[in-house]
């Protein structure tokens, strides 16, 4: 469980999908590091991700920690160059590898003070018995 | 200057109610001890992660004190499920650094809380900032990589379930396996779903339990042991705790890097090994374990053991204590009870699956396969 005062620190940069890339070797770096994982260099920008992208991998959570319902569905997108985790809170029916998606804002859990909050979350857009248009 | 296991000890691993962190310490440790003839160990390394559950930190001075050594240098390291693993390599270094004889105790009591305080608190292995705030259980973490790679490399269902019918073949016969039965591959794929694809007979139990392996130099080890077993290498190496910045998920980088590193230091290549204890947390943990240790190409792995490959009589033979799937995962004590195997096999003393060994190896992952201890054991 996360904590009210993890959420206000990262808050500016969760809600901007802030990550870096490497003026060295051109990688996008994500999460944040303060050197380049691929090349160990410290000439680092910053930028913020697309907010489209497609499914590599998810999971359906039948037996989820404390402070998340059952099921958490947890995915890993591709978005821009970088994988990037959240929760699957729109169109989870129509989940498949490579689905497209967008991030959404969604109601993930609960902090340790029993606080629900709001996380970047991801929104199928096509996939699964669903194009791109189906939905508003 | 060479480095031997002298002594080992370890207690059944299961949901011990009745033993606390002390005690199930002091029944591994104390009997690593007796083995080298009751000599005075010159510091002791705790490997352990999760003491917290117990409302019990400060377990370097804790152990001392109790089994009898008050005064002697001891912490505790650690590093996630690999805590044990890391454990080993903090006893070696000590050794190499010049004291004769250390002592190695991993122990760990998760079933102190009720399960859901265990779940999450295992799953603090992962990255609290860019992980662990979205909800994945650490069973969730590594269902996204058996899903990719079954996807990846065409791998079935019953291809993946054919490692746990092994473990289990294996633990059955270990007379300190938490899980001593046997399992059909038909149980294993129609068990309940935990994280899809990953059910529950693809997950280890939740274990308590402790291992405890007895470290002395060159010298010494002869003076101690008639039967000294040689450490040949033990080699670290750690990757992201995020999944995400990996270049690959298919593969856990920081065991390929620890294996290498490992088979480099002995001066061996992955066909010289006999027998090898990995660290299958979830059946996908075990065949990514198996292929960065190098006996199967990547993606292969889970089909080897379908074929039936790796079972004993096999060489390697792998994880013939049954593997943390069936012998179970004390987390932190994981590590130093997979070298005591090895040990144990290389002695010809293993009280289970018996394996006609030269050169073992074990392999201990923490996290997400974000921090790896290869060791290499020799007769």
């Amino acid at each position: 469980m996360t904590s009210v005062q993890r959420l206000w620190r990262r808050s500016r940069e969760y809600l901007s999908l802030k990550a870096f890339r490497c003026r060295r070797c051109g990688e996008v770096i994500y999460p944040p590091k303060r050197a380049c994982p691929y090349c160990g260099s410290r000439d680092l920008v910053e930028i913020t991700l697309p907010r489209k992208g497609r499914i590599i991998t998810y999971t359906v959570i039948n037996v989820p920690i404390e402070g998340f319902s059952k099921p958490t569905i947890i995915a890993v997108a591709e978005l821009g160059g970088a994988k990037v985790m959240a929760q699957v809170v729109e169109g989870a029916e129509h989940l498949v590898e490579d689905a497209e998606v967008e991030v959404v804002l969604g109601k993930v859990g609960r902090t340790v003070e029993g606080l629900e909050y709001y996380m970047p979350a991801f929104r199928v857009v096509s996939g699964k018995d669903l194009k791109e248009g189906d939905t508003d | 200057m060479r480095v031997a296991v002298v002594g080992v000890g370890m207690t059944r691993v299961g949901r011990l109610v009745g033993k606390s962190i002390r005690d199930l310490a002091a029944e591994a440790g104390l009997k690593a001890v007796e083995e080298v003839g009751w000599e005075p160990p010159e510091a002791i390394v705790v490997g352990n992660m999760l003491s917290s559950l117990s409302e019990q930190e400060n377990l370097g001075a804790l152990l001392a004190d109790y089994l009898g050594y008050r005064g002697v240098p001891a912490f505790k390291v650690e590093a996630a499920c690999g805590s044990g693993g890391a454990a080993i390599a903090v006893g070696y270094s000590l050794v190499r650094a010049g004291l004769r004889r250390v002592l190695v105790i991993g122990v760990e009591k998760l079933t102190e809380a009720p399960t859901p305080v265990t779940t999450r608190r295992l799953a603090w292995a992962s990255d609290a900032d860019y992980e662990l705030v979205h909800g994945p259980s650490f069973a969730g973490l590594n269902a996204l990589l058996m899903r990719h790679y079954m996807s990846k490399y065409g791998v079935s269902r019953e291809e993946m379930g054919s490692w746990a019918v092994l473990m289990h073949e294996n633990g059955y016969r270990n007379p300190y396996a938490h899980i001593r039965k046997r399992v059909d591959l038909q149980t294993v794929i129609n068990s309940p779903v935990i994280a899809d694809p990953i059910r529950l007979f693809d997950a280890c139990p939740i274990s308590d339990g402790a291992a405890a392996v007895y470290l002395a130099a060159e010298g010494e080890a002869r003076r101690l042991s008639d039967t000294p077993v040689w450490v040949e290498a033990v080699a670290n190496a750690t990757d992201a705790v995020d999944i995400l910045s990996r270049k690959y998920l298919d593969r856990l980088e920081a065991a390929i890097r620890s294996a290498r590193e490992a088979y480099k230091l002995a001066g061996i290549k992955p066909k010289d090994v006999d027998v090898a204890e990995v660290h299958d947390a979830y059946s996908i943990t075990g065949v990514l374990g198996v292929e960065a240790m190098g006996f199967a190409e990547i993606g292969r792995a889970a089909k080897l053991v379908h074929e039936g490959r790796f079972a004993p009589g096999d060489k390697p033979t792998i994880n013939p204590s049954g593997g943390l799937k069936s012998r179970g995962h004390p987390v932190g004590a994981t590590g130093v009870y997979q070298v005591a195997e090895v040990v144990m096999q290389l002695r010809g003393d293993f009280p289970g699956v018996r394996v006609d060994a030269e050169v073992g190896a074990a392999q201990n992952v923490g996290g997400v396969g974000s921090n790896v201890t290869t060791t290499i054991l020799r007769r």
